[in-house]
């Protein structure tokens, strides 16, 4: 599986590398690639046709700059246009209207039910506002129950929906309920439905008609293949939607279906949902999602990941242990399963520009997680006092070490050795040093505290910057420093 | 199994004015079912709940599962009024006046014994539910000789459910009645139900065959000759079906390689040719099927693929097939969603366990295994949370739940179900590898498979990981989860 547009691309222009501008000829087999690329990444055919047409008109007759080869041209190119593509006018929730009414609409498990509370939340916490949510899914069993009790989780006042009631007549109540206890914002969250079913399609109709809501976002699964262009022109056609919130982006999804469900339907996607939790709405970053599609890294999103998973507090409490070359096992151990809490080494990877590469090494070599399970029951295998200071640990102490933890006192004494090393080198790093060259870290895997790297090139045209595995660390390191 | 305890070949007495109109009816229904009554099977049936009161079946040698006596404390609610022995019933349809019986038994008779010919006789001048249906229905079942109580348990679950879904009219419910009694009688692989399932596969994936149809029909008038632009373009039309940039290499591969050998350069064989190896790509492998009974199965996706759903019509099917399921609510994190699977578990009369909602997971997986050992259950169903794959935490607790099951009663979980999204893109592929890598899938269900333009995913799967599609979801309907059958999916498509 090719993972970066530029890999792939760089092949390609091997064979016309010194050519000074991009022809029609060479530049042929390139965007032959990019099409497999889009296609790759579940963007729709039709949307990619058009999108390959506009970067060819784009790329003819241009100079290749100095600076880059004929390949970095051509994504530098895609890239810009495929931000020019996502991202058009950002537009700010309607909300004039009091009380303006906002309406969820989307297929089955497409994530309308979270994403309606996720913004409520949202707009209270964020827009100071005081939003209603109104339950307007009778059809699924406890769909009215689910919302209530997210309604519960974050305070928000939920509508007494009742399964028996036609889901029109509860917007319209809920709507008329909503001015008299001085809500401002109605959320209304209908049914899953398939764009093919008539008789539902037609209800959301009416509910449009009565409600006439300001804003009506359509939720897409970001994992969507190639019909969300046929779902979302459906709801387009149908209801006139107003914007785009795209569900699961936390997963390991290209994404294409936004510059599917955007090129079809060229309303805005105002919101991505990125996460369990109901804080993890976020705004849409035009340029974070090319990258993406393009399997360019999103160094932006780790480093925002990272810092979700470590509070404040917890980070300056363990810079001062750094700085004071006190860390020790027990805390080696807190960090490790901190960032395996971050996902999938492979997820983790897969964001780092450049490290496809790297991860497919990996793959055949080892799995690095097994490595760090069994680093963790090493670790685990110590008593506290060892793990705090850890040179007590002497040959009868590493024998019963391996022992418990299933490993050899081989393994044992080459962590305690490897982590000695680090403990040495993070001394130096904090009182000012400089980093050794990466290729003489120690090898142990995932390292907390490696910190210092320079800032990544710019994460859409980087290639292979760092071999390290622990460039995630870095980057969450070098937060906690500032 | 199916539903009922026994259907017997023959009227056991003769004298009875309707018998031997019947009698070949009868006959020829269960004759056709792939030797229903052998031993075991009889056995088998005659384990189940309503089973036990009612009728006295052979010792059940191949069944030690289930102690009659619990059975028989947990009667379903239809039984306990009509503990009505078969002859009577068989007896009372003669002597009442009703002309439509007699009538309905020659029309019976005469009529090919094909389940859907049999339903289009009982349903005539029947255009809603009411005491006349319940009366036919039963007067059906006393024709096909099955045990009266049994067949009051049958209508009484049925109008149950009417009430529940709130149906009325025939029109509304024929099917799911047709579904039901299909797999009551355990005439599911029969042909008249094959075409059925066949037609809603097509139906189904008309939207599908519209788009790779016409391609490949605009492919094959283009190219004179199967040479490098010809298969170039066919590459092409495989990502778009969601087939998958590495699925889609292989399938190449496999094509080139049979065209080159067989010498064909003339694309008008080349349909034939793909229709071919998409079926030779869903052939299933044989697996033992038998298991240590409770048989346990774990149903794990990605959020909003419809897990808890499925659950619902896997319960629904198992129930009708006469089983005795437990479902286990083991998705504590989403909110509602154990009320969900409640109200799903009340409706298809499954026993429901529950510890509430943030409760460990894998503690509700260890104490419902207990429940349904010490229910003596037929199978258990276990909902899971939906959880991205790539969040490494919750792939641990799945695993973890499937160790404690294993712990709790060997063997199990006997089958470790992903559930996926047929409009998911190449994800699809992304989420199999690592669901696969975390708990050893068994099996996939596809769901949504209607209404999109997709399923290519599908063959992606199966080519990748080799893992056997045993489901897929045609709609919202109970009935509308069926047996997938990887030749009539290449068929569906290319004809």
């Amino acid at each position: 599986m090719f993972d970066s547009l530029t890999d792939r691309l760089e092949g390609v222009f091997k064979k016309i590398r010194g050519h000074a501008r991009l022809t029609e000829d060479n530049v042929q087999d390139a965007l032959r690639e990019v099409r497999l690329a889009l296609l790759e990444a579940d963007v729709n055919f039709k949307v990619v046709k058009d999108f390959v047409e506009r970067v060819r008109e784009r790329a003819m007759g241009q100079d290749v700059l100095k600076s880059l080869t004929p390949g970095q041209q051509v994504v530098k190119i895609v890239h810009d246009e495929l931000i020019e593509l996502l991202g058009g006018q950002a537009t700010a929730l309607d909300l004039k209207d009091r009380p303006a009414a906002i309406m969820m609409v989307g297929l089955q498990g497409s994530g309308k039910t979270t994403t309606s509370a996720k913004l409520a939340l949202r707009l209270r916490r964020d827009f100071k506002k005081k939003p209603y949510l109104v339950p307007a899914d009778v059809y699924r069993p406890a769909a009215i129950e689910q919302l209530t009790k997210l309604g519960a989780q974050i305070d928000v006042a939920v509508h007494p929906s009742q399964t028996g009631q036609n889901p029109v007549d509860i917007c319209t109540a809920a709507l008329a309920e909503a001015a008299k206890n001085g809500f401002d914002v109605v959320i209304f969250d209908t049914a899953g439905r398939l764009h093919v079913d008539e008789a539902l399609m037609e209800e959301l109709a009416s509910i449009k008609a009565k409600a006439s809501p300001a804003e009506i976002l359509f939720v897409a699964d970001s994992m969507t293949g190639q019909d969300a262009v046929t779902v979302a022109k459906s709801f387009n056609d149908r209801l006139d939607i107003s914007g785009i919130v795209l569900t699961k982006m936390d997963g390991d999804a290209r994404g294409g279906a936004a510059l599917s469900i955007k090129g079809i339907t060229g309303k805005p996607i105002k919101f991505v949902g990125m996460g369990e939790k109901l804080s993890d709405l976020e705004i849409f970053h035009p340029d974070r999602a090319a990258s993406r599609i393009l399997g360019m890294g999103d160094i932006l999103t780790l480093i925002e990941k990272a810092q979700t998973d470590i509070d404040a507090d917890e980070a300056a409490a363990m810079e001062k242990k750094l700085r004071k070359a006190e860390f020790n096992l027990e805390d080696f151990r807190t960090q490790m399963r901190r960032v395996r809490k971050l996902g999938s080494l492979e997820g983790i990877l897969k964001l780092i520009p450049g490290m496809s590469q790297v991860r497919q090494k990996l793959g055949e070599v080892q799995m690095p997680e097994k490595e760090m399970a069994r680093v963790e029951a090493i670790i685990s295998s110590m008593t506290k006092k060892e793990r705090v200071n850890p040179k007590i640990i002497n040959q009868s102490r590493r024998e019963r070490i391996a022992k418990g933890s299933g490993t050899t006192v081989l393994d044992v004494s080459q962590l305690l050795k490897n982590f000695t090393q680090m403990q040495k080198m993070m001394q130096r790093m904090m009182a000012g040093g400089k980093m050794p060259a990466s290729g003489k870290m120690p090898k142990m895997p995932r390292l907390p505290g490696e910190g210092g790297e320079p800032q990544p090139q710019d994460p859409r045209f980087a290639r292979t910057p760092g071999k390290s595995t622990s460039a995630s660390k870095r980057k969450k390191q070098k937060r906690k420093k500032r | 199994m199916g539903f009922f305890s026994k259907i017997k070949r023959l009227w056991k007495k003769p004298d009875l004015e309707a018998a031997p109109v019947t009698d070949e009816a009868a006959v020829e229904g269960v004759g056709t079912a792939p030797e229903s009554c052998d031993a075991a099977d009889v056995a088998q049936a005659a384990a189940a709940p309503q089973a036990a009161s009612v009728t006295t079946p052979p010792p059940a040698p191949t069944a030690p599962k289930e102690p009659a006596p619990p059975a028989a404390e947990t009667p379903p609610p239809g039984l306990a009024p009509s503990v009505a022995p078969i002859p009577k019933a068989a007896q009372a349809a003669p002597d009442t006046d009703a002309p439509w019986r007699n009538q309905l038994v020659l029309a019976l008779r005469e009529a090919e014994p094909r389940l859907s010919v049999w339903l289009s006789l009982i349903l005539t001048d029947v255009d809603r539910a009411g005491p006349l249906l319940w009366e036919r229905l039963t007067f059906l079942f006393s024709c096909l000789d099955a045990p009266a109580a049994e067949a009051e348990t049958f209508v009484g679950q049925f109008r149950k459910w009417l009430t529940d879904m709130e149906y009325d009219e025939v029109e509304e419910f024929r099917s799911e009645l047709q579904y039901r009694l299909a797999l009551a009688l355990d005439l599911e692989d029969e042909e008249d139900e094959r075409n059925r399932l066949f037609l809603k596969l097509s139906e189904s994936l008309a939207k599908t065959k519209e788009q790779i149809a016409r391609r490949i029909d605009g492919l094959l008038g283009s190219h004179k000759v199967m040479d490098a632009a010809f298969w170039d373009e066919f590459e092409e039309i495989l990502i778009m079906a969601d087939l998958g940039y590495e699925p889609t290499a292989k399938l190449l591969e496999i094509l080139k390689d049979r065209v080159r050998k067989s010498g064909e350069t003339d694309p008008a064989r080349f349909r034939e040719i793909l229709r071919e190896e998409l079926s030779a790509i869903f052939t299933p492998q044989k697996t033992i099927r038998a298991v240590n009974p409770p048989e346990v199965v774990m149903i794990i996706g990605v959020n909003g693929v419809g897990k808890t759903t499925t659950i619902a019509k896997l319960a629904h099917r198992a129930s009708l097939q006469g089983k005795k399921v437990l479902i286990a609510a083991g998705d504590t994190f989403r909110a509602a969603a154990i009320d969900q699977l409640k109200i799903w578990a009340d409706r298809v009369g499954a026993i429901f366990y529950a510890k509430g909602e943030n409760a460990d997971p894998a503690a509700v997986a260890y104490e419902a295994m207990d429940r349904a050992i010490a229910e003596g259950c037929d199978i258990m169903f276990l909902d899971t949370a939906g959880r991205l794959h790539t969040k490494a935490n919750l792939m641990e607790e799945l695993k973890k739940i499937k160790r404690v099951l294993g712990k709790k009663h060997p063997g199990a979980p006997h089958r470790s179900i992903l559930v996926l999204d047929a409009t998911t893109g190449q994800n699809a592929l992304s989420q199999t590898r690592l669901f696969h890598e975390a708990v050893e899938l068994d099996e996939i269900i596809l769901t949504k498979l209607d209404g999109t333009a997709k399923g290519g995913v599908i063959v992606g799967i199966a080519l990748e990981y080799r893992l056997p599609i045993t489901f897929v979801g045609l709609g919202e309907k109970m009935e509308d989860l069926r047996p997938f059958s990887g030749q009539d999916f290449a068929l569906a498509l290319l004809t």
